[in-house]
């Protein structure tokens, strides 16, 4: 792989469901390709096809048609221990609902994240950059919808993940507190250089990002750099 | 009235819920069928029963007397209380084979016209016999076992020696008795091959010419006035019997053939309670569990069904009626499947009991008792799984339910174990204590499992043990021949002579009344002689031991009846039925226990010194070489003396080919034990499965491994799995011993033995269901879809 080319690109992906005897095209021919260090965010409205390219992406999924590749391999055709490792080895996933293990505590939410990887990072260390060092012994029900999505966003980011993906990470939270997710986020982005890409269909979170794509009708209608990424801190919405 | 869309939704939720639906159904269906086909063959066997023994008058009290004149018969009529008395012979002769072998036939005698008699005879083929036959022919009736066994058919001749002689009898009839119900020699006989022991019934006019009885009988039988006093009569009539002779007498109940039986009964008793019970309470908590679970999880549904209207009575019923319809089906199929073990049992019941009639017809009354019992439990089960309806609140079902409790577990508190646990079993841990009502059910469902194994397995184990005891420990001899009447011990010689004997050692069974502080027992003592090798004896605990130096050995059974103990003085009574009766006292030197039956021993020499006499002999042990016993058998044919003939080695191949109903309780068992470890396990996966299924899609997606994943699922159950196992094994102990304590009787001692293999395979068995577990959990994990599941909101 040569430095500076995309480690991951897709070519002509088409998605079809079946909703029981009627196909659903979820994505019809979406071309993209996302360099390493990348922070990209994919809006879009509900229904446009964002989660769907975002587990294409993050290896939950195979496209019907076209050619998805990782670091030069193509994963169209990966079968599906092929794509537990990719999973396990270069995605770290934030959803809207933080979906942690109810009967375990934040520590030990991320200490699971940690065991998946070869050099996993200190979930203490991790829980400490997101902010939720004192309350590391807490279980999910005892902490509120904020600090469940930072446990999240440790239990991804303790992986040491190449591509952190995030479907909606601020859609269940109330605006400020989301402001600090978006923070912690581009923190990695920043600090690690992990490649981020978010999934929103709230248009403001584009202005923190390197690139945007705008999505509608299973199609990318737009690509856009932004020379300014703004700081998450500075975006209302 | 429910509404239809109340009833589709039922049936809908029963639907997209087969599997543990279908776990319930099948619990309830074995319990039921256990419980049906029990009660069916119980029901069965005790209705033929009663019908035989009234319609055969089978009599209330028995008198074993040496010879009294037939006029007795009158005095004992009149006696207060006495409906009617009967008096007749009965004595066991030889019955020569043509192979040269013998059989022991016990001729029972009958007083025509028959319809007077007790125990009156049910002729099934032929004729009864006749008052004055043509040409002074001998006519004897057999019971159908026997002359199965034996190929004999009507018009056949059977050669008898009686009274030093030997007689030709022909067969011209089958005939049930209901004192032969089970037909069995004695009580340490249970085991003996039928061929070998038979009844045959005959006039009393030719039984008194063949056994030179002329005008007196040896036994009264006895029939009470309903209501009166069993003890007195008893008494009374003992009084009027003394003179001739009292050798033994005894109630119906314990009567070998009816003890035989009753003992039966009780074994089927046994099963339709403990196996139903555990089966259906099982299914009960099942339902329950699965249930609340279920209105748990539509707690939304049932909020927007009360918002809409519907009030808590419609919805505890929609809920209810799922536990109802579960056992329901349960049930009929229970029912079904209990009428088809039913038949089963009661044709396998025919083949060892004789009684008329016996047919597995289909009992109304265990089938509509076990339905209302399914019913009944299944509305239990869905009033306690359906309860939580009643708290949930409209406005509040809407919103997101409280979270799981967070408190921390005792475990917890054990830091320096705690801190070693890998996240994945802290999460197991947590969320048993957290569920600790569905943990409970799961765990005692897999202990009930693996006990029950147990329990299935231990027949055999105990079965086995008891073969080994009794045939290589206790009977060391080859062949045990009996005379008619006892012989001086140097006539053995005459044994020691015939082809193939390597040793020859004398017995004397002696029939005593044995009296101490008040209680009697009547039993017998076998005499034999100090340092004899070919009888094996134990002590109570099972250990080998010797012939005491002076003094009885007593047995085990007998001393828990008299409440005597080593150091008690016993006083004897003999009951040889030949000569004068004597009476002796002797010491209690120890304790012996057989495995079947219970006989005293004591040094022949002082059993001659009671009988005053000196080197008398009733019976002889031989031992043969390498595979000789039959010829020795032949050649024993010619001595008139020998009365009958006992080889190990055809007691032993006819129990070992008769372990059918054993095997086939054991084989059903194991199926029925599976199967609710299985049923529980499934249960307990797919409640598992649904619960955790979004903790399971975020492990999927994380990159977790299929196998990974399942491995979670399955540590949870696999915990309770390894406690149920872990208790079920001494919990199946305890149920063996329990086991065969209900259904040891005087007569036969159920001692529960439990091979360590025994427990391997029941442990094995808990290792399948575990296995069962994981492929279910892996085979859901295939079919989830995970990126759906985390998107959707809790």
């Amino acid at each position: 792989m040569l430095k500076g080319e995309p480690l991951w690109k897709l070519e002509g992906v088409t998605k079809t469901y079946l909703m029981g005897q009627v196909p659903v095209t979820a994505l019809q021919e979406v071309s993209m390709e996302i360099t390493e260090g990348d922070l990209l965010v994919i809006l879009g409205p509900s229904g446009s096809g964002k989660t769907t390219l975002l587990n294409l992406i993050g290896g939950m999924d195979v496209p019907t048609e076209g050619r998805f590749f990782y670091s030069g391999e193509s994963l169209e055709k990966a079968g599906e221990k092929r794509l537990t490792a990719y999973r396990r080895e270069v995605v770290g996933f934030v959803f809207q609902f933080s979906n942690l293990i109810p009967d375990l505590t934040a520590l030990e939410n991320v200490t699971l994240g940690a065991a998946l990887s070869r050099s996993p990072l200190s979930p203490e260390a991790v829980l400490e950059e997101v902010g939720m060092a004192d309350r590391m012994g807490h279980f999910p029900s005892q902490l509120s919808g904020g600090e469940q999505q930072r446990v999240a966003i440790a239990r991804a980011l303790v992986k040491n993940p190449r591509l952190l993906l995030c479907d909606e990470p601020t859609g269940a939270l109330d605006c400020s507190t989301g402001r600090r997710i978006l923070e912690l986020l581009e923190r990695a982005n920043r600090i690690y250089g992990t490649t981020v890409v978010i999934v929103s269909h709230n248009a403001a979170i584009g202005r923190m990002a390197k690139r945007i794509a705008r999505m509608s009708s299973g199609r990318i209608a737009s690509f856009s750099e932004n020379p300014s990424p703004v700081s998450p801190g500075e975006i209302e919405w | 009235m429910v509404k239809s869309p109340l009833l589709n939704k039922l049936f809908r939720t029963i639907d997209s819920t087969r599997g543990p639906f279908l776990g319930v159904v099948a619990v309830v269906a074995v319990g039921l069928s256990v419980f049906v086909s029990m009660a069916a063959v119980s029901d069965n066997l005790l209705r033929s029963r009663r019908n035989f023994y009234r319609q055969a008058d089978f009599a209330d009290l028995f008198f074993h007397v040496v010879r009294a004149p037939e006029a007795v018969v009158e005095r004992i009529s009149a006696v207060k209380g006495v409906s009617r008395a009967s008096g007749r012979i009965q004595k066991d002769v030889s019955l020569f084979r043509p192979d040269g072998t013998r059989a022991t036939l016990r001729l029972t005698s009958f007083k025509l016209p028959m319809e007077n008699e007790l125990n009156r005879l049910l002729v099934q083929q032929g004729r009864l016999f006749d008052q004055n036959p043509e040409g002074g022919v001998l006519e004897i009736l057999l019971n159908p076992q026997f002359a199965k066994a034996n190929k004999l058919r009507l018009g056949s001749t059977v050669s008898v020696a009686a009274e030093g002689k030997e007689k030709p009898m022909e067969v011209v009839g089958i005939a049930a008795s209901p004192e032969f119900v089970y037909a069995v020699k004695d009580a340490a006989s249970v085991f003996e091959d039928p061929s070998g022991f038979g009844v045959a019934m005959i006039s009393l006019k030719q039984a008194q010419q063949v056994l030179d009885f002329g005008g007196s009988v040896n036994q009264i039988l006895v029939r009470l006035v309903p209501g009166s006093d069993p003890d007195r009569i008893r008494k009374e009539i003992r009084a009027i019997l003394e003179p001739y002779g009292n050798l033994a007498d005894y109630l119906q109940k314990d009567q070998v053939s009816e003890a035989i039986l009753r003992g039966e009964l009780e074994q089927l008793r046994v099963m339709a309670t403990f196996l139903p019970a555990f089966f259906l309470g099982l299914a009960t908590l099942m339902q329950t569990v699965f249930l609340s679970r279920l209105v748990k999880a539509s707690r939304t549904q049932i909020g927007l069904m009360k918002a809409l209207g519907y009030d808590n009575g419609r919805l505890m019923l929609l809920y209810g009626g799922y536990s109802l319809v579960s056992s329901g089906i349960g049930g009929v199929a229970g029912i079904l499947g209990g009428y088809g073990l039913a038949r089963i049992f009661t044709r396998l019941y025919a083949t060892y009991f004789n009684l008329p009639r016996l047919d597995a017809a289909f009992n109304l009354r265990s089938a509509g008792l076990g339905l209302g019992l399914s019913l009944t439990l299944g509305c239990l089960a869905g009033f306690a799984g359906a309860r939580p309806i009643l708290g949930i609140h409209p406005a509040e079902a809407m919103r997101l339910p409280v979270p799981r409790g967070a408190a921390k577990l005792f475990l917890e508190e054990w830091h320096f174990a705690w801190k070693r646990l890998d996240p994945v079993s802290k999460m197991s841990l947590r969320s048993i204590f957290r569920n600790r009502f569905r943990s409970a059910v799961t765990f005692l469902g897999v202990l009930v499992s693996i006990g029950m194994l147990v329990v299935s397995l231990f027949t055999r184990d105990s079965v086995e043990s008891l073969f080994d005891r009794h045939f290589n420990r206790e009977l060391r001899y080859d062949l045990l021949a009996r005379f008619a009447s006892p012989v001086r011990s140097r006539e053995l010689q005459n044994l020691e002579r015939l082809p193939g004997v390597i040793r020859v050692e004398p017995l004397f069974e002696l029939p005593v009344r044995m009296t101490f502080k008040g209680r009697q027992e009547e039993t017998v003592i076998v005499g034999i002689t100090p340092g004899q090798s070919l009888l094996g004896m134990s002590d109570e605990a099972n250990r080998p031991r010797e012939l005491p130096v002076s003094g009885l050995l007593l047995d085990w059974n007998s001393a828990r009846k008299l409440k005597a103990k080593p150091g008690d003085i016993l006083e004897l009574e003999t009951l040889l039925g030949k000569g004068p009766s004597r009476k002796g006292r002797v010491t209690v030197a120890g304790l012996s226990r057989k495995s079947v039956g219970g006989v005293s021993y004591l040094d022949l020499e002082t059993l001659n010194s009671i009988l005053q006499e000196k080197g008398l002999v009733t019976a002889a042990a031989i031992k043969t070489g390498g595979g000789q016993g039959r010829e020795t058998e032949r050649a024993m044919a010619g001595m008139i003396n020998v009365s009958s003939v006992n080889s190990r080695q055809k007691e032993r191949e006819y129990l070992e080919r008769n372990l059918a109903y054993m095997n086939l309780s054991v084989a059903i068992l194991v199926v029925f034990s599976s199967l609710l470890g299985l049923a529980i396990i499934f249960n307990a996966s797919a409640l598992a499965f649904s619960e955790r299924r979004r903790d399971l899609a975020c492990l999927r997606a994380m990159g977790f491994a299929r196998e990974e994943v399942a491995m979670f699922l399955l540590k949870e159950n696999l915990l309770l799995l390894a406690a149920g196992t872990l208790f079920g094994l001494p919990f199946g102990r305890l149920l063996s011993e329990a086991y065969a304590r209900a259904v040891s009787t005087d007569l036969f001692s159920f001692v529960a033995v439990v091979f360590p293999r025994t427990y391997l395979l029941a442990a094995a068995g808990g290792v399948a269901f575990a296995t069962l577990a994981f492929f279910l959990g892996l085979r859901k994990l295939e079919k989830l879809d995970f990126a759906e599941i985390i998107k959707a909101r809790d």
